[in-house]
């Protein structure tokens, strides 16, 4: 899992919500390292339709994995560094090893999120997601690595021209749940898509499901900047 | 990961503790027999 690189411009994402920003800075009290609540973060990640039933699945997958990485609302990491083959050594090629939990400077394994108040890119069909981090939590710079993560509240990233009401939908390709306007164009009937129904999809997923909140973020960064 | 920086400090934090849905009940307050009246 990894993140886009940040744009040099200003980006669009501003993160109004001061309770959420003076949590965040309470959990991660530098004077106090061992925090004993879980550390608030929001992150960009797809809801998929998959054979097994719907679940996450990160916007990047490990390098070297062939199966789609999915998680559930409330999940523990698993380690993909072993798949990934480190350069040659010596002559010889070395894997790493698989991890238990976040360790710094060692692998990328973990759930990645953004610290609140920390500008991130959208990207449009995605969905933002709200989360609790806990377990063994590698704080960085501008973010955090996390063996435990429990999503709170998602909400779907429009296009840049859209506006609410949006209705979701899935296709039967990569089951990616995407949301569209009244103005976006009717997709071709050979695309198949699925409607989806936000109360089902809360059900199925247990989680807030705010249907306009990222578009009111972006609208709001939009008009301050 | 360049984009979430260096790292700073490791964290252990315990897992959060489940919160019901619902609050539990109070228990119903006793219904008093009924008593008998001489008539």
């Amino acid at each position: 899992m990894s993140f886009r690189k940040q744009s040099p411009r200003l980006s669009l994402s501003r993160w109004p919500s001061q309770a959420e920003a003076l949590r965040a800075a309470r959990s991660a009290d530098p004077a106090d390292p061992s925090a004993s609540e879980p550390l608030a973060g929001v992150k960009l990640g797809r809801v998929s339709v998959l054979p097994e039933g719907v679940a996450f699945t990160p916007l990047h997958a490990g390098s070297g994995v062939s199966w789609t990485v999915a998680y559930a609302p409330q999940a523990v990491m698993t380690c993909l560094c072993g798949h990934a083959d480190l350069p040659t050594v010596m002559g010889g090629r070395t894997r790493p090893r698989f991890h238990e939990q976040p360790v710094p400077g060692d692998g990328h394994c973990g759930f990645y999120a953004w610290k609140p108040g920390q500008q991130f890119p959208w990207t449009a069909g995605t969905w933002m997601l709200d989360v609790d981090l806990y377990g063994r939590v590698v704080e960085h710079e501008r973010g955090y690595r996390a063996q435990k993560q429990r999503v709170l509240r998602i909400s779907p990233v429009p296009g840049a021209f859209c506006g609410p009401p949006f209705s979701l939908s899935y296709g039967p390709g990569d089951g990616h749940v995407t949301a569209t306007c009244p103005s976006c164009p009717p997709p071709p009937p050979s695309a198949n898509r699925h409607p989806v129904s936000e109360e089902e999809l809360r059900r199925l997923l247990n989680v807030e499901v705010d249907m306009e909140r990222a578009w009111r973020l972006r609208e709001d960064a939009t008009h301050n900047s | 990961m360049a984009e979430v920086g260096e790292p700073i400090r490791t964290h252990d934090i315990p897992d959060p503790e489940e919160v019901p849905d619902e609050l539990p009940q109070a228990e119903p307050e006793a219904i008093p027999e009924p008593v008998a009246v001489p008539g």
